[in-house]
């Protein structure tokens, strides 16, 4: 199978849900197990395969009808969110299948033809071998699409265990489908009621929960599947998807088969400890795993590293489960407790496929590293996420089972990114044509945007964006008057909201409005304001410049004269006020406190009198900002408001920095890159996989995102830590990493505190800030002068003097000196230069005449926080520290 | 705007800047890609750290190689690449301008004549005018050339943080300037920034850290001390190497660990430290030997201390120690007692003036300390420890109170010493007045004390006006003798 497939599936899984479930389910399958912790299933090239294909075509044709109509309603419904689209598919799925195992269990013919299709085949069918089974899994539809092999190998030798011969595991299997299918109709309301309660300890045993589901598919009525995908729905309303998804479907699971099932297992097996309450959730024959395929694929943002938690830890624990039976039985034992045609399938096949291999050597993992099979815990073997080969926890220095991915030493993430990125996107840089050109052409769009220099698009403010471009459109095209204020916080989208409408509407109507920009910083108070005004308009109106006012009363009745309606004053030209004029007005808080707030006044008066047309649009990131405005000046506001947030998800969040990383189609000719070169849209699509892989595989560039969002949410702050990594990248270094991200994290990040200057310090200042910070929790009063450290200091050195002396320390560095006054004077007021000294105003105003050493000041760092943020500071100093 | 391809920065220059500034390679890089046409071009930059961390200095000669490309173009190769990208720059050095008005005409000045603007400047009384005015400029200036020009103005704010007399709205202000003018890029050097102190997210900042001992030594061990020794420059690198190391670890690292300091300290202490070399009575081999025999200077902490007078002189241990008596023998005899009186106002609390003071508790107020059962209230409200009162500073007092001080002051002054004579003259003047107020207004011009409140509110001699003693406590002792009156017996502690 070509490596490229996998990524590509990815993105068009919805797609593919309308496709040929048998063709499409094991690629997916694939892409799934390569991106998740998961090993897979045989490839569809198997000769048998095919013939298995054919029999199942009949049975994939009658539901493929019933999915089909379900997921149009479902489509129907979240038709606008696609991503989300992506997770409601999940519910999607498992009603399908559970609807078809209910016809199944009608009694309809069709469940003879079922059964073997969901792993089932009869005996002669499906002992030539398990990429059969497998496949006849995969041929389920795509909800039992993924084939977790573990689930699949653990039903299989849990089957062959019960019967404990060679007999046909499907004769063996029914007891505990059919058993509870009988109970499953009347349990079906006490499921239903207990749904609830379970949900916890479903989420905790997700993974279990997931094999469960599984058999429940085979029973659930129509009643639960309908208020079960109600429910689920609401679930990802208010719940994480994933938790929801996984969890709602497993609690039914649980609470229906486990008795059954213990019982019935317990019986046949030997009672092993700890272990049992685990075992409801083994001896599934088929599996939904389209649950986890499906999540796999849908880009769900942070929620991932914890499922694949789950995954792992899951895993690991199946290992122990495994583990542990095996390193008591006999050799024979484990032979015979795998399912015979696993065995077969993979001695055909193992050199052929490297999944099977993989699935093979899961079921009975080795260190590689001691290569002993024994898992115990606190020593499991860990399964590296890529290579899939284990290794012991002590043998690889594992201590804590990670969270997350875990690689091998051969797989870390950064050998790995670069190979999959290239690998999976199936196009050398080599092949593009003119690389270096392209590369070129797009570091510099991307730089423009990260610096600001390009306008980026805006994401996720749609429905304020209406509401602005609506009444731009309203002042412009009908001559309304209107004000609104856009509130905000800092780089959140303000500006580019508002410019992108005025630009919107400049593409059509340039010559029918102008725009008059004040800023709160510059324009400081009316006179500056209004005159600016005066000048923006009389520049666009191109006014005579002997008409420019004198004085600030002048220059605000001329501007009133100007923007009256000509009704008002018949002896203004009128094609003048016939254009309208929008306010934008950035930093408005601050023009709120302009004495009289006159121009506000004025503005917001003509703009809700019928004057001239004009609209005043506030920026400003203050949430009270309309309390701040005068009873006057409020009454004429239209109280219209539009609040932009931050992004509300670490997704969101993502979408919005990828649009300034990547380059879309459409926009990217627009863009100055162009897609006519040769190898230009190559490239492109290159580009933009690059970026999608790195936020989807690179745990490194991933936890910074994170990071980024859970600290600030700022875009512009990301986008600024991108601009080092992205301007370094050339044809040599070309994958972009994660690595280079983090590595340049910090470089242009604004510092955290002052601390990181106290490494800076000498000595005698260090000693200094640490003397005073001792004052402040000696006297319990947060100033001192320096007259007070001094003092405090010299204590302190003398202290340690006799101490280091009475000890018999004769060599004295001089660190126990004392220095002079002038010396630490002159170290007093280096600190209060680099503001680890703040002024505290007491004592009047004499601070001017006392100076740096007569003053009061304030110590800007606590004496918890010295300690730990010099490198290498001396021990006499941390005890000063420590000690008071 | 023609838009330029992006590219690598120019490794022969990078190279170039890195010799000259050692250990600041990645500062280098990262703002030579930031401030380049052809790099990730930002509006607003910052670049913060401590002083002497080469802030400034990287900033001007990166910018200087930038503006004159053609130059190393034509040396580097014949063809030069494409002389597309124009970037001049101007640089305002906040400590130059003392108001808030000056800084902003300073800056019209600078584009001005960096972009050869030949009209009429004008005034520039706010950030509002700057902002047309430059904005003007730039225009002119981008219209001028060809199409095929991009040229870029960048404005390099030194030392913003310490300017003087700016309103707070300045600064973001100014980086609100960069983003409306097209083609104009800020720089911002500060020592500390305050968080978000742009009012903008996601500014580049640059971190200019202090330089480690390793690089600090090895960049001052780079330099050609002056005096080289007789025996050749092999022997001088040889001994300085050596030395530097040595006067880091006794002096610099403990005071003025900067990269300035160190040098001054270094080249400063040099010459003496070889003259043992060359007068002959030692050898640059042993420099064990060399040290100990030059050990007072490692222990002088006197250089480390920023003084105007050369160090040669300021060894001389006397005449520093005669400045203080210098003083007391300059003022007149009742001016000195004002001035002890005044010590005592700021020192002593209120209160204490009884015990201290009074005529009829002669033998009391010798006691140091002043009453006992005042402390011994005091003892056991404050459970930690107290602070003395001398380390609090002076505190104001009424003129009134001083000079009732003086009054008993007088009488003491001189006579424990018996010294009749001056006895004799203190009682002389009891009547006369005018002489005390005006030695107050001396002691005041002389800024010895310092005028407290509004300075104009009322008369500076009234009664009721209030003072501060802007003199220390060695100070005082010494004058204290001069006059026959031991400090220590009036002092409240």
């Amino acid at each position: 199978m070509p490596a490229s497939t996998p990524s590509i599936r990815k993105r068009n899984r919805a797609q593919l849900e309308e496709e040929d479930e048998l063709s499409a389910t094991p690629k997916n399958q694939k892409a799934c197990s390569s991106a998740s912790s998961s090993s897979s299933s045989p490839p569809p090239s198997d000769g048998l395969m095919g013939k298995l294909r054919h029999r199942l075509s009949n049975m994939s044709n009658i539901w493929k009808d019933k999915e089909n109509r379900t997921s149009f309603c479902e489509d129907d419904e979240l038709a606008d969110q696609k991503k989300e689209n992506n997770i409601y598919d999940v519910p999607d799925d498992s009603p399908d299948e559970r609807r078809q195992s209910n016809s199944a269990s009608r009694g309809r013919d069709s469940r003879e033809a079922l059964t073997p299709a969901t792993g089932k085949t009869p005996t002669s069918n499906r002992r030539k071998s398990k990429s059969n089974g497998i496949s006849g899994h995969a041929g389920d539809g795509n909800n039992d699409g993924d084939v977790k092999d573990k689930g699949t190998r653990s039903s299989q030798r849990r089957k062959s265990n019960k019967v404990g011969n060679a007999e046909s595991s499907e004769i063996a299997k029914p007891p505990p489908h059919r058993q509870p299918m009988s109970t499953g109709f009347t349990k079906a309301t006490k499921m239903k009621r207990a749904k609830a309660e379970s949900r916890e300890l479903a989420r905790q045993n997700m993974q279990g929960g997931r094999s469960e589901s599984e058999m429940k598919d085979g029973i659930t009525t129509e009643t639960i599947t309908s208020s079960r995908r109600r429910s689920s729905r609401k679930n990802e309303e208010s719940l994480p998807p994933s938790d929801s998804e996984q969890a709602a479907p497993s609690t039914v699971g649980i609470r229906s088969n486990r008795s059954v099932e213990n019982r019935i297992f317990e019986s046949e097996q030997a009672p092993k400890g700890i272990l049992t309450p685990r075992k409801g959730r083994v001896g599934r024959p088929r599996k939904s795993v389209a649950f986890e395929s499906n999540q796999e694929e849908v880009d769900l943002g942070f929620k991932d590293p914890p499922r694949s938690t789950s995954v792992k830890k899951s895993r690991a624990k199946e290992e122990d489960i495994y583990a542990v039976p095996e390193d008591s039985p006999s050799p024979s034992r484990m032979s015979t407790s795998k399912h015979p045609m696993t065995k077969q399938a993979a001695v055909e096949q193992v050199h052929a496929d490297v999944d099977e291999s993989e699935e093979e050597s899961e079921e009975d993992t080795a260190c590689s590293i001691c290569s002993k099979l024994n898992s115990r815990k606190g020593n499991q073997i860990l399964l590296c996420d890529k290579c899939n080969s284990g290794f012991h926890q002590k043998c690889c220095a594992v201590l804590v089972i990670p969270e997350g991915e875990w690689f091998c030493k051969e797989c870390r993430p950064d050998n790995l990114n670069s190979d999959t990125t290239l690998s999976s996107l199936g196009v050398k840089i080599s092949a593009i044509e003119g690389f270096e050109d392209h590369l070129r052409t797009t570091q510099r769009i991307v730089l423009d945007k990260l610096t600001g220099q390009k306008r980026i698009n805006l994401r996720g403010h749609d429905e304020q964006l209406q509401k602005v471009q609506q009444i731009i459109e309203q002042t412009v095209l009908a001559g309304e008057g209107n004000s609104m204020m856009v509130i905000g916080g800092r780089g959140c989208g303000k500006t580019t909201l508002v410019e992108s409408v005025i630009s919107d509407i400049s593409n059509e109507h340039r010559q029918s409005f102008h725009v008059v920009r004040l800023n709160g910083f510059i324009h400081t108070d009316d006179k500056i304001a209004s005159r600016e005004i005066w000048r923006q308009l009389g520049r666009e109106m191109e006014l005579e410049d002997d008409s420019k006012p004198s004085n600030h009363a002048d220059t605000l009745a001329s501007l009133l004269a100007l923007l009256s309606h000509p009704s008002e004053l018949a002896e203004t030209s009128t094609e003048q006020t016939a254009k309208s004029v929008i306010f934008i007005i950035d930093e408005f808080d601050l023009f709120t406190t302009h004495p009289r707030q006159t121009l506000l006044y004025n503005l917001f008066d003509i703009a809700q009198a019928r004057k001239a047309p004009i609209s005043v649009l506030g920026l400003t990131t203050r949430i009270d900002v309309v309390e701040a405005l005068e009873k006057r000046v409020k009454s004429r506001f239209s109280h219209r408001t539009v609040y932009l947030s931050f992004p509300r998800s670490p997704l969101m969040f993502w979408e919005i920095c990828k649009e300034s990383l990547t380059l879309s189609d459409d926009g990217a000719d627009k863009e100055g890159f162009s897609l006519s070169m040769p190898g230009g849209s190559d490239f492109l699509a290159y580009w933009n996989t690059m970026i999608d892989n790195l936020y989807a595989d690179d745990k490194s560039f991933k936890s910074q995102v994170s990071s980024h969002y859970s600290r600030t949410k700022s875009v512009p702050a990301f986008l600024n830590s991108c601009i080092m990594p992205i301007a370094s990248l050339s044809s040599k270094n070309f994958p972009l990493t994660g690595k280079s991200f983090a590595a340049s994290a910090s470089l242009l990040a604004p510092p955290d505190s002052k601390l990181h200057m106290l490494q800076g310090l000498a000595e005698v200042e260090l000693a200094l800030l640490i003397a005073a910070a001792r004052l402040d929790i000696i006297h319990d009063t947060d100033t001192c002068n320096f007259a007070m450290v001094y003092d405090e200091y010299s204590s302190l050195t003398s202290r340690h003097k006799v101490q280091t002396s009475s000890s018999g320390v004769t060599a004295l560095g001089p660190s126990a000196k004392i220095w002079g006054r002038d010396v630490a004077l002159g170290a007093w007021e280096r600190l209060a230069d680099c503001s680890l000294l703040v002024h505290a105003n007491i004592g009047g105003g004499g601070g001017q005449n006392v100076g740096t050493g007569g003053r009061m000041w304030k110590v800007d760092v606590g004496l918890d926080e010295i300690a730990g943020s010099v490198y290498g500071l001396s021990g006499v100093h941390a005890k000063w520290c420590r000690e008071i | 705007m023609t838009t330029s391809l992006f590219s690598l920065p120019n490794e022969v220059i990078l190279s170039a800047l890195a010799a000259q500034f050692p250990c600041r390679g990645q500062q280098i890089i990262s703002l030579y890609t930031l401030v380049t046409t052809r790099g990730a071009l930002s509006r607003n930059i910052v670049l913060h750290g401590l002083t002497a961390t080469g802030k400034s200095a990287i900033t001007k000669a990166i910018l200087e190689k930038i503006s004159t490309p053609a130059l190393q173009d034509d040396i580097a190769n014949p063809h030069p690449i494409e002389p597309t990208d124009q970037l001049r720059y101007a640089m305002i050095k906040s400590a130059e301008c003392i108001t808030g008005r000056h800084l902003l005409e300073q800056t019209i000045g600078a584009v001005a004549k960096a972009i050869g603007w030949e009209g009429n400047v004008g005034r520039c009384e706010n950030v509002a005018t700057l902002v047309v005015v430059v904005g003007k400029m730039m225009e002119c200036w981008t219209e001028s050339g060809d199409e095929s020009v991009s040229r870029r103005l960048v404005l390099v704010f030194d030392a913003i943080d310490r300017q003087r007399d700016v309103p707070t709205t300045m600064l973001p202000a100014l980086a609100r300037m960069a983003e409306t003018i097209p083609n104009l890029s800020s720089v911002y050097i500060v020592t500390a920034p305050r968080p978000n102190f742009l009012h903008r997210p996601g500014v580049p900042h640059i971190q200019f850290p202090s330089y480690t001992k390793a690089e600090l030594l090895q960049i001052v061990s780079s330099l050609e001390p002056t005096p080289r020794l007789l025996t050749g420059s092999e022997d001088t690198k040889n001994v300085w190497t050596r030395f530097c190391p040595a006067v880091y670890d006794s002096l610099s690292k403990h005071s003025g660990r900067d990269i300035l300091s160190f040098r001054h300290v270094c080249m400063s202490l040099w010459p003496r430290f070889i003259q043992p070399i060359l007068d002959g009575t030692h050898y640059p081999t042993p420099f064990s030997r060399l040290l100990v025999a030059n050990r007072s200077l490692f222990q002088n902490d006197g250089v480390l201390t920023p003084s105007i007078i050369s160090p040669k002189t300021f060894n001389v241990k006397p005449q520093t120690q005669f400045k203080l008596p210098a003083l007391a023998s300059q003022l007149p005899f009742h001016t000195r007692l004002l001035l002890l009186a005044s010590y005592l106002a700021s020192f002593n609390p209120a209160r204490t003036d009884i015990t201290h003071f009074m005529k009829s508790a002669l033998a009391k107020r010798r006691k140091k300390g002043g009453g006992t059962a005042l402390t011994k209230s005091n003892a056991g409200t404050s459970k930690n420890r107290k602070i003395s009162r001398k380390l609090l500073g002076p505190q104001a007092f009424v003129l009134e109170r001083m000079l009732a001080i003086f009054m008993c002051l007088r009488d003491d002054a001189g006579g424990r010493k018996g010294n009749l004579k001056a006895r004799r003259a203190a009682l002389e003047d009891v009547n006369g007045s005018a002489d005390v107020h005006t030695a107050i207004a001396t002691l005041a011009s002389l800024r010895l004390l310092v005028r407290m409140g509004v300075s104009n509110s009322a008369d500076a001699l009234d009664g009721g006006s209030r003072y501060k003693v802007a003199v220390g406590w060695e100070v005082v002792r010494v004058i204290g003798r001069s006059v026959g009156i031991e400090m220590e017996d009036y002092l409240a502690d």
